[in-house]
């Protein structure tokens, strides 16, 4: 009995070690994709630092009010806003997130799901103060940050569930990787899908038809921009030093709303890493 | 895709040729300290005894306030607190700003030929007020430049810009400008250069139509004919491809929803023209319907005494106090309010709405 008892203080102080640690960790190496409303904008003249620091103030504050879970495209997410004209006055949709895009207090993304049979695409400003609750119901991610091919596939890729119960994600693990590859219906199809690089697209090339397949020649195809560094280095807008800082502000944001005893919650936190 | 051509860089300040030389690399750091130490010694900037600050005025029915001199930094939205509704607004940030020079009317109506027409006027005589934005070390300015922010007492400033003032709100050179000049809900004119288009077509730049896709030579976008046979030349003015933007417009009665004193900074609803990092003027709209009432005469006069001045400088301004001390419009949702909840009392009311509930109560029962 002693020596189970001694292996039971030896576990529960190798956890509470583990969890200092994962404190002590003051940055997230993935930020800029648990965070992308956080990244400056892709126009080059519209980088100053007041306006950022400025827009980053207001962003802060709204996330100590409400909880923005993490959540990737290809994650399955459920948002409750308010409404005026309904009876209950709140609207709750369930979608899986097929785009986030533009920074700042800008940033939106986009839920679809298959509703009697017609898809819905619902787009959400992520700071919009009609937004009383979003749940992440299963955290993943897919092979392409842009889904917006699920629009022309098959309606069972894009049929969630509403009343899908959350699936917790283990904290400390990666966030899985779903793989699945998506057969599109018959073409044509609202874009150009074989002309693209997506990985979640199973067979696009072979399912064009002969017309596309000829036109290629005089389709403007642009491979080449992929190595293009400098407007990856520009679009990308992911800089070393711009995300140290930020986490910096942000941790000293959530310090001072603790001390003055304003709220418990705390902004900074990522999955994979446990914090 | 059109392409955007740059202007050359930084036109609308008074930034000469050192500062081409600075940020291409022609003048290193060390040459740039040797400079600047030269030129303060020619400029020393003297301790200046405080200005005393102007009396508390009614403002008028031909009251003209002196504007603010900003620079344009982007666009962000705010929401509406009742409606949950997007405000897209243009954040203006004015940073030091302070009157250089104060011309009476006789003087401004002797001296320029923009005051014969602009000093004495319909609504009464004007002073032409100078406001500068920016404190800039003057090593980067011409030294003509140089030698007018001098004998005006006022540190080198990088932007200036002239605004009527009638004489009942004239204030003394010297005097600093707060961002609290305006009112929170009034309406104000902001002017500035628009875009820099470059070369543009007369598609793009006038609206043409061009040509027909079909049935056309090379020609599906230009202008076309010039003019008829009778007139046998082309008249003056005749709309062609040229230079398009970067021309002076005012874009008047945009409301004011936000000020953030601590920075310096005015959220304006609405867009204003030109590009992000531009000078803008801003002044108080005098049109009937958006007339300024009871704003701050002639200026935002509770100034901070110098003790607290100072304690305000020691305290560190960082994210989490950078709002502390904004000013909001009473229907702007704030960040640190909770999410917006509707109530029975926000239901759009209407006779049909009305008329449905009643025919299904009915069926109900």
């Amino acid at each position: 009995m002693r020596a189970a008892a001694r292996g039971a203080r030896g576990l529960a102080s190798a956890a509470q070690t583990a969890a200092k640690k994962t404190q002590q960790k003051q940055s997230i190496d993935d930020f800029p994709l648990i965070y992308p409303d956080f990244l400056p904008s892709p126009v080059w003249n519209r980088r100053s630092a007041l306006f950022e620091r400025l827009q980053r103030a207001d962003m802060l504050e709204r996330r100590m009010h409400i909880d923005i879970p993490e959540f990737y495209v290809g994650s399955i997410v459920a948002v409750t806003t308010s409404e005026p004209n309904l009876a209950t006055r709140q609207n709750r949709f369930v979608g899986i997130c097929i785009r986030r895009e533009r920074p700042g207090l800008l940033h939106q993304f986009t839920l679809r799901n298959v509703v009697d049979g017609l898809g819905v695409e619902v787009m959400y400003e992520l700071y919009n103060p009609t937004i009383l609750k979003i749940e992440t119901l299963k955290l993943e991610k897919r092979l392409d940050t842009d889904l917006s091919y699920l629009i022309d596939a098959l309606p069972e890729y894009s049929t969630f569930d509403f009343n899908l119960e959350p699936i917790a994600h283990p904290v400390g693990t990666p966030v899985p990787i779903n793989d699945t590859q998506v057969k599109l219906r018959q073409p044509p199809w609202t874009q150009r899908w074989e002309l693209y690089d997506f990985k979640g697209i199973d067979k696009a090339w072979l399912q064009a038809t002969p017309y596309y397949k000829r036109k290629l020649r005089i389709t403007k195809v642009e491979d080449y921009m992929k190595y293009d560094l400098i407007r990856a280095y520009r679009d990308d807008c992911q800089e070393a030093e711009h995300e140290k800082n930020t986490q910096k502000e942000m941790l000293e944001f959530e310090r001072a709303r603790h001390e003055s005893g304003a709220t418990k919650r705390r902004i900074l936190k990522s999955a994979a890493d446990g914090i | 895709m059109q392409l955007r051509f740059r202007r050359r860089s930084n036109d609308t300040s008074l930034t000469g040729r050192v500062y081409e030389l600075v940020k291409s690399g022609a003048i290193d750091a060390a040459t740039l300290q040797r400079m600047s130490a030269a030129v303060h010694r020619k400029t020393p900037i003297k301790s200046v005894e405080p200005i005393p600050p102007p009396e508390a005025g009614e403002f008028g029915e031909n009251s003209r306030r002196v504007g603010l001199v900003g620079i344009k930094l982007g666009m962000m939205p705010q929401w509406e607190a009742k409606t949950g509704k997007r405000v897209l607004c243009t954040l203006i940030h004015v940073p030091d700003n302070q009157i250089v020079q104060v011309l009476d009317p006789e003087t401004w109506y002797r001296d320029s030929i923009v005051g014969k027409r602009k000093a004495y006027g319909r609504y009464g005589p004007h002073h032409r007020v100078t406001v500068g934005a920016q404190n800039i070390d003057p090593v980067f300015l011409d030294p003509k430049w140089q030698v007018y922010f001098k004998k005006h007492g006022v540190p080198a400033k990088e932007h200036i810009g002239s605004f009527l003032v009638s004489s009942d709100a004239v204030l003394p050179e010297g005097f600093r400008l707060d961002a609290r000049h305006f009112n929170v809900g009034q309406f104000v004119n902001v002017s500035g250069r628009t875009i820099d288009w470059g070369f543009q077509g007369g598609m793009h730049r006038w609206g043409m139509r061009g040509l027909p896709d079909r049935r056309t030579t090379k020609a599906h976008r230009r202008i076309g004919s010039i003019g008829s046979c009778g007139d046998a030349r082309v008249w003056p003015g005749k709309r062609m491809p040229g230079h398009m933007g970067y021309e002076w417009r005012q874009v008047s009665g945009l409301e004011v929803v936000r000020i953030n004193p601590l920075e310096s900074v005015i959220y304006v609803k609405g867009s204003v023209p030109g590009d992000a990092q531009e000078k803008l003027l801003i002044n108080d709209c005098l049109h009937e319907d958006k007339r300024v009432k009871n704003p701050p005469f002639p200026t935002y006069l509770e100034t901070i005494p110098e003790e607290d001045e100072e304690a305000e400088s020691k305290q560190v301004v960082n994210a989490a106090n950078l709002t502390s001390a904004d000013i909001y419009h009473e229907k702007i949702f704030r960040f640190d309010s909770p999410s917006i909840v509707f109530t029975a009392a926000d239901e759009k009311q209407s006779a049909a709405r009305d008329k449905m509930r009643a025919k299904i109560a009915k069926v109900k029962k």
